[in-house]
């Protein structure tokens, strides 16, 4: 027999005295104790003894084999032998040392024979069967005393501990003896799993084929419990694990938690007490078992945790969808379970722990260790390391817009305000996700335009601009120190707060955002910048929007932040009320002029974007109305004069045509002054006249008079020679009527201009055609000269075009595909 | 084609006038400033927050010098000032371009006047010293 365990060794030099050392011995009573020791033989259950033993015979579940009755000589044999206490004692460590050998000479041959990994559970316990039954005949017979008879089950029991629950496979090695069980324990946990928990039925009992009760009872009287216990909490961790991953997982928008617990309460919990009960100390009470139930409720709620910890990322960006997961997990992290039973039941609090302490006493089961170290403090941190390295993994990288990083900014705000209404966590959590909004350049501009766009179409900040507006109801006050120390429900910050932990500054979504940047500046900088353009823009002269929408930042940025906005909307009423007074006083003034009055120094986005470009000529019909209504304001507002800005405004015209269509546009101030360049001017008119009769860059000029094209109000002859488009005109309102794209309308309006343009060279085509047939190659000098010699005088006057124009229209026929170019010569196209 | 202007929106800033005969398209003199507060006239003296009405400025007639009508009556409320431009201590006088006076212009012309009492008195009581010294 060979085995690495040197105990053995130890004992195979100097062996345990047994029963059969008392044989040889000489004494009186001899004879009893041969009658005895044979009586006995062969110290274990024969019919596992046989040498051919084999899976078959346990699978045949053979009868369990008692010790025959003694007869009435062995019976006083006995007593003789085992007359007193002492003796007994003698005799019981001596018997549980012969015992010992054949039991550990039958696992040892059982564990290398056997096919282990074959063998159920009830195969064990058929072999533990018998084996009991036959050493509790044996030892009825014996007529020990209580304390001999104890010892001799104690002993017997740890012989069954050792060889079933410690000893491993000769495969496994020393040290992996903790990390996993042993066949028997591996087939005891797949029969718990079969019988206790799939076994959903009301009574698990009622299956006639496996007497539950009988094994427990005897794996108990083996002294098993422990390990059964073990086995249960492990097996229901398991349970509770993968129906809380079959059932969570993903879902956050409704309450799980009374599912989960309903789950444990009928699916779990029945059987685990009923088993439990039978394990258990025999004191503990049927009300105990609750406390299973709350401990058992715990480990789901931390199971839950945990799952929801590695989804938090997506719960977040599933906001406000997964508010109610929120809610439950803020449930799960904050109920302080234990104290609250604790302090209900106290007679039962030193109960309650059991299963903990069972817990405990199995951290040295891999896979249970994270248990203990599951404590809420634990979870907390936890939640926020893994929500900050899924942000740092998935948005906060150079590649992230800054829309979404802002927009998950709020859900994270309120978000985790639902988990941890203290604001702690969130303001952990938050820090990585400002520190890299700072850095992003166009936060700022995204912000401001996300407070004040209402349009929840082209807003995708529409949450800022909505939390501005709720803001009207509460009251920002900033809270002093002195103000917390009168507070007479002031309560600490929380434990893991950190030191410069404020509630109130993450809390609030839009003070939140404000308060990355250390100065507000920025911010009323950028309104005014977008105020002032709103207010240029608009020309009704109403202010209301824009002044309530200012009130409400008021009350976010203090009311003495925005003196230049106070000004400029002040401007505005008071161009509107001037406007007025003055129109009703000058009886002469034509309605159809009106101007704002800025206070220069004021406007400074507005007006430092005009250069000296911006200053060109007015029609003179409103320099005329300009002029007077100044004269009109000197008047009025004694020592002071005013300067026009030419190029800010709108102008409302109406054009006419010959053809008495009439068409209305509003368009900027310099498209005006051009096209009213036009007015009553049917002779073209060039970009350079144009230019210097506005005083406007040659630029301007052309991008005015090229948006009149696309108009289809004007027909651009050449690159800088421009006619009204009388004839077409019709034509064109029509098209643009029907067609209302835009390009369209250049192309169509470029095309016919072309056409026009050459109408006049029409008129060479039939020479030009039959001098390529005669001469296939020809260079655009030669096609002139030859144009100028055949081309009779009064059908075409070439004095009156240059060249480019005349290879404009070569240009154009190629274009056309009428003529072709190689090698700079034209030819006809075949 | 006719082209006619149904309404034209523009936009115009005000300057105060500050020459007599003040050209309004001459950008010279936009950034002068008051030469108290060293702030630009079309701005507002320290002590106020909106422009133009609110915080008018005064010409000065006796010399060159124009000052936001606070800054100079706050010059003028001290005695030290006696009723001299702060500028070139020439005695301060303003022009009354505007017909209905307001409180503030009314401030201002006491404070003129009582400048101008003192000094009279003042050249008053001189006369009647030398008129004695002349007499010993």
């Amino acid at each position: 027999m060979e085995t690495p365990i040197s105990k053995d060794h130890i004992e195979w030099v100097i062996p345990k005295p047994t029963l059969n050392d008392l044989s040889s011995s000489s004494s009186d009573i001899d004879n009893d104790i041969d009658l005895m020791l044979n009586h006995l033989q062969p110290y274990f259950p024969p019919s596992l003894l046989q040498n051919n033993f084999s899976v078959n015979q346990i699978k045949s579940r053979l009868a369990p084999d008692k010790v025959s009755d003694p007869s009435q000589r062995v019976r006083a044999a006995i007593r003789s032998c085992l007359k007193d206490e002492t003796n007994q004692l003698e005799f019981v460590r001596l018997y549980q040392n012969s015992i010992s050998v054949r039991f550990n000479e039958f696992f040892a041959n059982f564990y290398n024979s056997m096919p282990t990994a074959q063998l159920v559970f009830l195969d064990y316990f058929h072999i533990i069967k018998t084996i009991t039954t036959y050493y509790n005949s044996s030892l009825i017979h014996l007529n020990l005393s209580p304390l001999a008879r104890n010892l001799c089950t104690r002993n017997i029991n740890s012989l069954f501990y050792s060889n079933l629950i410690i000893r491993q496979n000769s495969k496994n090695s020393e040290q992996s003896q903790h990390q996993e069980d042993t066949y028997f324990l591996q087939s005891l946990r797949e029969f718990l799993d079969v019988y206790v928990f799939k076994n959903t039925l009301a009574n698990p009992f009622s299956d006639n084929s496996v007497n539950l009760i009988d094994i427990f009872t005897t794996l108990i009287s083996i002294n098993l419990n422990k390990d059964i216990n073990q086995l249960l909490i492990q097996l229901s961790i398991q349970k509770i694990k993968s129906f809380i991953i079959a059932n969570c997982s993903g879902i956050w928008d409704k309450p799980l938690l009374e599912t989960i617990t309903e789950f444990i309460q009928n699916e779990i919990y029945p059987n685990f007490s009923i088993i439990a009960s039978y394990s258990a100390d025999l004191n503990l009470t049927n009300s105990v078992n609750n406390v299973y139930l709350y401990d058992l409720i715990k480990l789901a709620q931390l199971e839950l945790v945990s799952l929801r910890i590695k989804e938090i990322y997506s719960i977040i960006l599933y906001y406000p969808n997964s508010s109610d997961g929120l809610y439950e997990l803020y449930q799960c992290l904050s109920t302080k379970f234990n104290h609250h039973h604790y302090n209900q039941t106290p007679d039962q609090s030193h109960h309650s722990t059991n299963l903990i302490n069972d817990i405990t006493n199995l951290s040295n089961f891999s896979y249970l260790a994270n248990y203990s170290l599951k404590s809420q403090a634990y979870q907390r941190a936890k939640l926020v390391d893994t929500f900050v390295d899924l942000c740092h993994k998935n948005l906060l990288h150079s590649g992230a817009n800054t829309v979404d990083v802002i927009t998950t900014y709020t859900k994270t705000i309120k978000s985790f305000l639902i988990i941890d209404p203290k604001g702690v966590l969130l303001d952990k959590v938050v820090r990585p996700i400002r520190r890299y909004l700072k850095t992003r350049e166009d936060i700022i501009i995204k912000i401001v335009h996300g407070l004040l766009d209402d349009d929840e179409s082209s807003n995708e900040l529409i949450e800022l601009a909505k939390e501005l507006r709720r803001a009207k109801a509460k009251t920002s006050k900033k809270r002093s120190v002195v103000e917390d120390s009168l507070d007479m429900n002031w309560v600490p910050d929380p434990i893991d707060a950190l030191p410069d932990f404020k509630k109130g500054k993450v809390s609030d979504i839009i003070e939140s955002l404000i308060s990355i940047f250390d100065s507000n500046e920025i911010f009323i900088n950028e309104f005014t910048k977008l105020f002032g353009q709103r207010l240029v823009n608009l020309h009704n002269y109403d202010v209301t929007d824009i002044e309530e929408r200012l009130n409400l930042l008021k009350l976010r940025f203090g009311k003495n932040e925005f003196t230049t906005l106070d000004i400029m909307i002040k401007d505005i009423k008071e161009s509107k009320v001037l406007n007025k007074k003055l129109t009703a006083r000058s009886g002469i003034q034509a309605p159809n002029f009106h101007t704002s009055i800025l206070s220069h120094l004021f406007w400074p986005t507005v007006l430092e974007n005009l250069s000296e470009n911006d200053n060109f000529n007015l029609p003179p019909e409103i320099n005329i109305k300009f002029e007077a209504y100044n004269s009109d304001y000197t008047s009025y507002m004694k020592g002071r004069s005013l300067k026009f800005l030419p190029s800010l405004g709108s102008v409302k015209i109406e054009l006419s045509f010959n053809n008495k269509i009439t068409q209305n546009f509003e368009v900027t101030p310099d498209r005006a002054a051009i096209i009213s360049l036009f007015d009553d001017n049917s002779s073209e008119l060039s970009v350079d006249f144009i230019s210097k009769k506005l005083n406007m860059s040659p630029y301007m000029v052309s991008k005015g008079l090229s948006f009149w094209v696309k108009e289809g109000v004007l027909l651009e002859l050449t690159k800088t020679l421009f006619i009204v488009n009388e004839d077409d005109a019709e034509e064109d309102v029509l098209h643009s009527a029907s067609i209302p794209s835009a390009a369209t309308l250049a192309n169509s309006g470029s095309d016919k201009s072309i056409n026009l343009k050459f109408k006049e060279l029409e008129v060479l085509w039939p020479y030009l055609k039959s001098m390529l047939e005669n001469i296939s190659y020809l260079k655009f000098e030669r096609v002139k000269t030859l144009l100028k010699l055949t081309v009779p005088k009064d059908k075409f006057d070439f004095g009156t075009i240059d060249d480019s124009k005349l290879e404009d229209y070569l240009d154009w026929l190629v274009d056309e595909e009428k003529l072709e170019i190689t090698q700079q010569s034209y030819k006809l196209k075949e | 084609m006719k082209v006619k202007i149904v309404e034209w929106h523009g936009f115009s800033t005000w300057h105060w006038k500050l020459a007599a005969d003040g050209d309004a398209n001459s950008s010279a003199y936009v950034d002068e400033l008051c030469g108290i507060c060293r702030v630009a006239f079309d701005g507002t003296c320290p002590n106020c927050k909106y422009p133009g009405d609110d915080c008018p400025i005064v010409l000065g007639s006796g010399c060159t010098h124009n000052f936001h009508l606070h800054c100079i009556v706050k010059w003028l409320e001290q005695d030290t000032s006696k009723g001299l431009c702060p500028m070139c201590r020439q005695i301060f006088t303003y022009k009354e371009s505007y017909p209905d006076m307001t409180e503030e212009l009314a401030n201002l012309k006491t404070l003129i006047d009582g400048h101008r009492v003192m000094r009279e008195r003042y050249t008053e009581d001189n006369q009647e010293f030398e008129a004695f010294e002349e007499e010993t």
